[in-house]
């Protein structure tokens, strides 16, 4: 009941991929436990507490048409009311990319009708299946096509290429997640304040359960000096990362043991802290060691960072629990 | 079938409501709802027992003679059967209170039942309530989607049987303006406009809710038990709510407040069980907890909701007028009455079934509720409309029996002990009838006002909420037998102590039961074995006590009158002289041809009255032949018959009226005030009103009376029964 | 509204699967579009389709619900497996019934079916083959086609299902015509229906109470049948006591008991009680019946007649009423019947007969049958204060043609009368209840007393084989007793026969009388604290009604409460 339940409408025909990205995203299924998946009756309701008060609240709505038509008829205020976040699903590969559309219309009337100012993502879903050179240029053109659809409804799209097979699909939720996310410029703040005092080459807030990327220094960063990133690392390494901490926390977990906190020493001088921040939050810390720094001071530096992000946990604490 | 045996087989209660974060489950109760419904029983019977162990529970059914078992199954011989109940008894006394073992009237059961919930809940408290997400074997989350049915479903009867359990209720529906009222609901104008003002703000996120009743009642009975909890408890609760949620949002403001409680509840440590917790502080989970725990029991639930206190039960099948079929179970000490059908059209009492497989009864009785159930809320805001109910009206002739201490009912009932109807019920004596004890209101000047349509909604209120059991005054010139429904068997080892306890100087209830039925030509009436008239009151305290715990019952009397072969001559023969040309008529055609056959044309259902004539002699003779093939072929004569008895004088034919204007006329010339007196009764002379009944109706002397009926003697024919 | 064997008829039967694009949908109904998108529509499909297919963790449980005016059952089936498209197949087959109408009958074999067709899918896609484009992957087309050909399959001529719309066409005829079907779908499986009646658990009857038979069953009886009903059928006769028939065809009590429940429990007959003499019987409110319903009068005429040969004792002549009809009938029947008959003082019962017998004019084949209104006069004259002895007295004129056991039977089986059951009570146990002190011990001590003499004797020879510290003779002799009474009946039984035996060592016969007798009595003085009526007490202790009442008379003052 209380404020914020964020109300999240996941639509699309069906066999579009809904409930196969909702349950690698929420419920740790690897990309290919997902082929067992049964297609979803009528909708699927999954609670999820997510950053202490928070609850995203998931409706997985089945494609099928008996369902597609009560979402529009007799169900309609039940499922367009009070949504903040309608994220709608195309299968690239589609047949009938009219009737998807068609669909995807239905969808903005209504949602217009009954809750103007949510917010609409576009998931061009199943690129795997496009060829690698294909993929920039369809998903252009259909993003294009859609915005012009929607635009006598007032919704600005924001749309993402996926599939689950590579971490795109990490980028495009951790984007959703975060858009609901109220404070998150405190986030930010903070986050660079402790930068600033541990000077870290980067640093990146993972939400504990989902594992998305919440924040991180260098993409605020970019936001504010609008340069496209200098340095010329992987833009896709967040979500690489999720994808690979989240394979090796389910692995350790058959171990009967919990993931805490991780420590990597990269060859080339560069230290990994991964360690719990919050109850709901993981962080992620990059040290570049000056070289002339002796391997004594090193081991003590390690103390120190995780001293460090002991004391930064009020303070991170202290936001989560804004309301 | 075990239909006269409460049995509410209720397992427990959920609260759901659909909002626009979906369907969730709000409250259930009892926590822990196992998917083993046996266990669940055992749970049932611990409440009345704590100390003994399960299969000893299982075994203590059959000691409940509340409980089908107790007359179910193949039991052992008789003596080895009656030594196992002297030890059962000898336990007993060791484990129990006298008072639960003295479980006399169903209230003394109910009253042993509701200490035994109390206990239970206080148990709970201890226990660590384990919340298992899944209800009787189904995911939590997935059951609670299903009770949230489309809308389409809603502001109707629901029911969905899952495997064996069966989840029922009303589950409400706003409409799209908001309101929670039903679109056809008739009000008066004013109230709507002001419903509205008040509804158009409160647009909340719940769209629906529903209070499910989860209920595993014996296959063989469902329809019925499941049609018993919807009518009495779950509609007019679920009607009580939407009421509530309509004027004061009321379920809204609750479910938030029960969602906070939740999370307060982890950081508290007054309460370590959260059912406690939550009853505690939340109006909406006390009633429903209480709820569960009296209807489950049978017990009368008095559910304050929204501080309006509402009164829920299923009533107990303990009034019968005719006698139940040997293999037919009933509450023991159940009242046997034809009064009983007086007030059984009313739906103010759930009248006992007397047949193993026939359920019409119980039919009937539901038609009448859904009348009742329509616009009503709550059980007894319809019963004050009731009185308008003509078929009720003799009420005011008969007498109130109090089942118990009028003071206790004064405090049951919540009643202020000053209030009219406290001073109602302390003035109820079994020996006046209403309009007596209306009369007496009238002359004592000081005394409260009250109206006799008053006094009949409150009478009503005490029958309907088993306080009290209408019954002819008692008076010492009527006749009482010892009931063929007397729990003998099962009840007297208690009474008998019971009884003498209360009437000390009376003789033993065996010895008192043995005066009233002792052998004599014919039964007696009730003064023959009062001693001395100081001991009248006395005898007629304990006359009333045997009726309260159904040792007893009252002996009617029902006439019809009996035309000789005479009369019928006499009669014919004036109509031959009155009309000469059909002489050529045989004369027997013309007396049969006369009644009978015109009738059966008439109104072909029963032939209302024996007497044989031509048509359907032959075929009496036919059947009786048949009847006697085998004995080597004698011949048959039908004896005739000489007299005539008119069943339903009030719709005679001509003929029938010739023959009733000779007998008063000539046969037994009547004085002309006798005649009017007679005229006066004679529609009461069906077999169907008795004269007891008619003598407090109609205001005769009995002194008329009994002068009419000296002169009428060879013409009556009686019947006695109750 | 019913059919012939009284079951609700099938309004409707669906089969509705869930389409991996479309969703739920019902591919077959009958009665044709008995469920459509019209207003003539049963219901609107659409409102329930999520309780026809439900969530997986819902399938595979017999499921039924009420919608509008009708009730639904089902048992939605979720069958996993990767040749389907998504993986799944979920399929119902549901029952449409008015609701509230009695369907018990119905959903066990509702729940049968489906579990039987999710097997066979599981099997051989028994059902999804039908439309296999519409479910199976094309690329698993070949493999499913191969599974009858799996070794075995081969020599078997190949049934398999044609079609869904035939099948339940001819479950919903068959079914409402015949109440059972039997449907083969291939070559090893097939749709055996047939439905039963479900009736109430047979209630706990008495040993004292009489069965009288409804139906012919000597006709239906055969081999397979329970031998000890074989043995008891022909006792059953409208006179004999339970106990008594477990007697005269020595079988187990219980067992009998048992049989003669579920004969009472498939309504094959029904209870009366032991017809006697010192009965006393009252009218009920239903008397009037007798005057309202059409054709009673004559049944009863026809029934109650007496051919003026026999003594109006309980004579069986053949009953074609269609109350006891073709009860069983052979003369050496009836000879054990009228010995066994428990009429208890058979002195009177000469008497009475003898008062008859001058009115049966031998020669005369005439019977005068008793006129209507008689008999009602007759049943009216019954009541609470008078035994049917004292009644025939009074009524003797009229009763010439009347057989008094049938008149009664007429009666109560017709619910005209009721018989008045009475109950002996013992002040001396009545006062140990009102003190609550009941120690049946005790008790007994006080009825010592008056049987002092025998007693001692008694006592005597249990001094001998029981051996104690010489206490005094009476709380000795107490305890031995004390020993036969907080015994449950087996061991009772034991006891009494050491009693025996040792009779036999010092042979008084006069003891031995003495310690049965106490037996005797202290069952009696059982029998009255649990309040048993005489009927029970003279068939426990298998004595007359005389007989008891000379016991009672021992244990001091004593009456009857007739109820």
């Amino acid at each position: 009941m209380s404020s914020s339940r964020k109300k999240l409408l996941l639509m699309g025909r069906s066999g579009s991929g809904k409930s196969s990205m909702r349950s690698i995203i929420f419920s740790n299924y690897s990309a290919f436990d997902t082929r067992r998946l049964g297609a979803t009756i009528d909708v699927e309701h999954s609670h999820l507490r997510f950053l202490g008060n928070m609850t995203l609240n998931l409706w997985d709505c089945g494609g099928q048409d008996v369902f597609m038509d009560n979402y529009f008829t007799t169900q309609k205020d039940h499922i367009f009311k009070f949504v903040q976040v309608l994220i709608h699903v195309f299968d690239v590969e589609s047949k009938s990319i009219n009737k998807d559309i068609e669909i995807f219309i239905k969808a903005l009337t209504n949602l217009q009708k009954h809750s103007p100012d949510a917010k609409v993502f576009v998931l061009l879903h199943k690129m795997d299946l496009v060829q690698v050179d294909k993929r920039d240029e369809l998903f252009n053109i259909m993003m294009d096509k859609l915005q012009k659809i929607s635009n006598p409804y007032q919704f600005k799209l924001i749309g993402f290429p996926t599939s689950i097979w590579n971490e795109s699909l990490y980028k495009a939720w951790s984007q959703i997640v975060c858009s609901l996310i109220p404070n998150m410029n405190l986030f930010n703040e903070n986050l660079i304040k402790f930068n600033s005092i541990l000077d870290a080459e980067e640093i990146i807030l993972f939400e504990k359960t989902t594992f998305l990327v919440i924040s991180s220094t260098n993409s605020i960063k970019q936001q504010q000096l609008q340069n496209s990133n200098s340095d010329n690392l992987d833009p896709k390494r967040f979500e690489k990362i999720s994808n690979v901490i989240k394979t090796y926390k389910q692995s350790i977990s058959k171990l009967r043991t919990n993931f805490n906190n991780l420590i990597i020493k990269g060859s080339n001088d560069t230290q990994f802290f991964i360690d719990v921040l919050t109850d709901n939050m993981f962080i992620m810390i990059i040290m570049k060691d000056k070289p002339q720094d002796s391997k004594f001071v090193n081991n003590k530096e390690e103390l120190i960072v995780l001293e460090n992000i002991k004391a930064a946990r009020k303070w991170f604490e202290k936001i989560e629990s804004v309301k | 079938m075990s239909f006269n045996l409460p049995n509410p087989c209720l397992l427990g209660l959920l609260l759901v409501i659909s909002t626009h974060n979906g369907p969730q489950l709000v409250y259930k109760y009892p926590p822990t709802l196992s998917d083993n419904p046996i266990d669940n029983d055992l749970d049932d019977d611990e409440y009345k027992v704590d100390d003994f162990s399960d299969e000893e529970n299982e075994v203590l059914n059959e000691w409940d003679s509340k409980h089908y078992n107790f007359y179910s199954g193949t039991k052992k011989d008789l003596l080895s059967f009656l030594d196992d109940q002297e030890k059962f008894r000898k336990s007993k006394m060791g484990h129990k209170s006298k008072k639960s073992v003295e479980s006399i009237s169903f209230d003394d059961m109910l009253k042993k039942t509701v200490s035994g919930v109390s206990d239970q809940t206080n148990n709970s408290k201890s226990s660590i309530q384990v919340d298992s997400s899944s209800v009787f074997g189904v995911e939590e989350d997935y059951l609670v989607e299903m009770l949230c049915p489309p809308r389409e479903m809603c502001n109707s009867r629901f029911e969905i049987n899952i495997d064996d359990f069966i989840y029922m209720g009303l589950p409400v529906h706003c409409n799209d303006n908001g309101s929670w009222k039903k679109k056809n609901k008739l009000v008066s104008n004013d109230d709507t406009k002001l419903d509205e003002s008040l509804d158009s703000p409160k647009i909340t996120s719940m769209n629906m809710f529903h209070l499910v009743f989860i209920m595993n009642p014996p296959v063989i009975e469902s329809n019925y038990r499941i049609d018993e909890m919807y009518h009495y408890v779950a509609s007019r609760l679920s009607l009580v709510l939407r009421h509530e949620q309509q004027k004061h949002d009321y379920i809204w403001q609750q479910v938030k407040l029960i969602s906070k409680l939740k999370q307060d509840f982890k950081n508290q440590s007054n309460f370590n069980n959260l059912d406690s917790f939550l009853g505690e502080k939340s109006s909406l989970c006390k009633l429903i907890i209480d709820c569960y725990n009296f209807i489950s029991n049978s017990e009368i639930a008095n559910l304050s909701i929204n501080n309006k206190l509402r009164s829920f039960q299923i009533p107990v099948k303990t009034e019968f007028h005719s006698l139940p079929q040997s293999t037919v179970p009933f509450l023991p000490g159940s009242h046997l009455s034809s009064t009983v059908s007086l007030v059984g059209k009313t739906g103010l009492i759930n009248v006992g079934e007397t047949t193993r497989f026939g359920m019409d009864n119980a039919m009937s009785m539901m038609m009448g509720n859904l009348a009742n159930q329509n616009n009503d809320i709550g059980g007894m805001d319809k019963l004050d409309e009731d009185d308008t109910n003509s078929t009720a009206d003799d009420i005011i002739y008969l007498a109130l029996l109090l089942l118990d201490d009028p003071e206790t009912i004064i405090k049951d009932i919540k009643a202020e002990s000053d209030s009219v109807l406290a001073n109602f019920i302390r003035m109820i004596k079994p020996t006046e009838s209403l309009i007596r004890l209306h009369s007496k209101l009238q002359n004592e000047t000081n005394s409260l006002m009250l109206d006799i349509a008053q006094l009949k909604s409150f009478a009503f209120h005490l029958i309907y909420w088993r306080r009290a059991r209408v019954i002819h005054p008692l008076n010492t010139r009527s006749i009482y037998i010892v009931s063929p429904m007397a729990p003998i068997t099962i009840n007297m080892y208690n009474d008998i102590l019971t009884f003498s306890k209360t009437f000390p100087s009376m003789p033993s209830l065996a010895q008192f039961l043995k005066l009233l039925s002792s052998p004599s030509k014919k039964p007696r009436q009730f003064m023959a074995i009062i001693p001395s008239k100081d001991h009248k009151d006395l005898y007629l305290q304990a006359l009333s006590w045997l009726l309260r715990h159904g040792y007893v019952t009252q002996l009617h009397t029902f006439i019809w009158l009996k035309v000789s072969r005479k009369v019928k001559m006499k009669v014919e023969e004036d109509m031959e002289n009155e009309n000469n040309h059909k002489k050529s008529k045989p004369r027997i055609s013309n007396i049969h041809g006369t009644d009978n056959t015109s009738k059966n044309t008439k109104n072909g259902n029963v032939n209302k009255r024996i007497s044989s004539n031509p048509s359907s002699y032959e075929r009496d003779i036919d059947d009786i032949a048949n009847g006697i093939k085998g004995i080597n072929g004698p011949e048959v004569i039908l004896e005739e018959d000489e007299d005539t008895i008119i069943l339903d004088p009030g719709r005679a034919t001509t003929l029938e009226r010739k023959w009733i204007h000779k007998i008063v006329t000539e046969e037994c010339n009547l004085a002309s005030e006798l005649v009017v007196i007679f005229y006066d009764i004679l529609k009461y002379m069906n077999g169907k009103t008795s004269l007891e009944l008619l003598l407090l109706r109609e205001n005769i002397s009995r002194e008329d009376f009994r002068r009419l009926f000296s002169q009428i003697e060879d013409h009556i024919i009686s019947v006695r029964h109750w | 509204m019913e059919t012939s064997d009284g079951f609700t008829p099938i309004t409707a039967i669906f089969y509705a699967i869930f389409h991996s694009t479309e969703g739920t949908k019902i591919i077959n109904q009958v009665p044709e579009n008995a469920i459509n998108s019209g207003p003539k529509s049963l219901f609107n499909f659409n409102t329930i389709k999520n309780y026809v297919i439900p969530k997986p963790q819902l399938c595979n449980k017999l499921i039924s619900f009420k919608v509008g005016k009708y009730k639904v059952i089902g048992y939605p089936v979720n069958v996993q497996n990767d040749s389907y498209l998504r993986n799944t197949f979920k399929f119902n087959l549901c029952f449409v019934f008015p609701y509230n109408s009695e369907t018990i009958s119905y959903e066990l074999t509702i729940k049968r079916i489906g579990k039987m067709f999710k097997v066979l899918e599981e099997q051989n896609f028994l059902l999804s083959r039908l439309n296999a484009e519409m479910f199976i992957k094309s690329e698993k087309f070949q493999q499913i086609n191969m599974i009858n050909e799996i070794p075995g399959f081969k020599n078997f001529k190949q049934i398999s299902l044609s079609s869904i719309e035939s099948l339940i066409n001819q479950i919903y005829q068959d079914l409402n015509n015949y109440s059972e079907c039997c449907i083969p779908l291939d070559s090893s499986n097939s749709i055996d229906i047939k439905l039963f009646p479900i009736l109430p658990p047979p209630l706990n009857i008495k040993a004292f109470q009489v069965p009288i038979l409804l139906v012919n069953l000597s006709s239906l009886v055969d081999v397979n049948w329970d031998p000890t009903m074989i043995k008891i059928l022909p006792y059953i006769n409208g006179i004999n006591s339970i106990k008594k028939i477990s007697e005269l065809s020595d079988s187990d009590y219980l067992l009998t008991k048992q049989c003669i429940q579920h004969l009472m429990h498939y309504k094959c007959i029904q209870i009366i009680d032991i017809f006697q003499f010192s009965n006393i019987y009252a009218s009920t409110n239903n008397i009037d019946n007798f005057l309202k319903i059409p054709g009673l009068g004559e049944r009863c005429q026809s029934y109650v007649v007496n051919d003026g040969f026999a003594a109006p004792l309980p004579s069986s002549t053949p009953q074609s009423t269609n109350l006891s009809q073709n009860q069983s009938n052979n003369p050496s029947q009836n000879h054990s019947v009228q010995n066994s008959s428990m009429v208890p003082s058979s002195s009177f019962k000469k008497k009475f007969s003898l008062a008859v017998s001058p009115s049966n004019t031998k020669d005369t084949k005439v019977i005068k049958v008793p006129s209507k209104t008689l008999l009602f006069y007759l049943y009216r004259s019954l009541n609470q204060g008078q035994t049917i002895k004292q009644w025939y007295i009074q009524h003797k004129k009229h009763l010439k043609n009347i057989d008094i056991r049938r008149f009664v039977n007429f009666g109560i089986l017709n619910e005209l009368i009721y018989r008045v059951n009475s109950f002996p009570i013992l002040s001396a146990v009545t006062k140990s209840i009102e003190i609550s002190n009941d120690d049946i011990n005790k008790l007994i001590d006080d009825l010592n007393l008056k049987t002092k003499p025998d007693v001692n004797i008694n006592t005597a020879n249990t001094n001998i084989n029981i051996p104690t510290t010489g206490l005094g003779i009476k709380s000795e002799e107490s305890s031995h007793i004390k020993s036969i009474v907080n015994e449950n009946s087996y061991q009772r039984r034991i006891s009494f026969s050491y009693d025996v035996e040792d009779d036999t060592k010092i042979d008084t016969t006069q003891s031995k009388v003495s310690s049965e007798e106490m037996n005797e009595l202290i069952k009696l003085v059982k029998l009255v604290k649990g309040f048993q009526n005489i009927d029970s007490i003279c068939t426990e202790l298998s004595k007359s009604r005389f007989e008891v009442e000379e016991m009672l008379d021992k244990l001091g003052s004593n009456g009857f409460i007739n109820s």
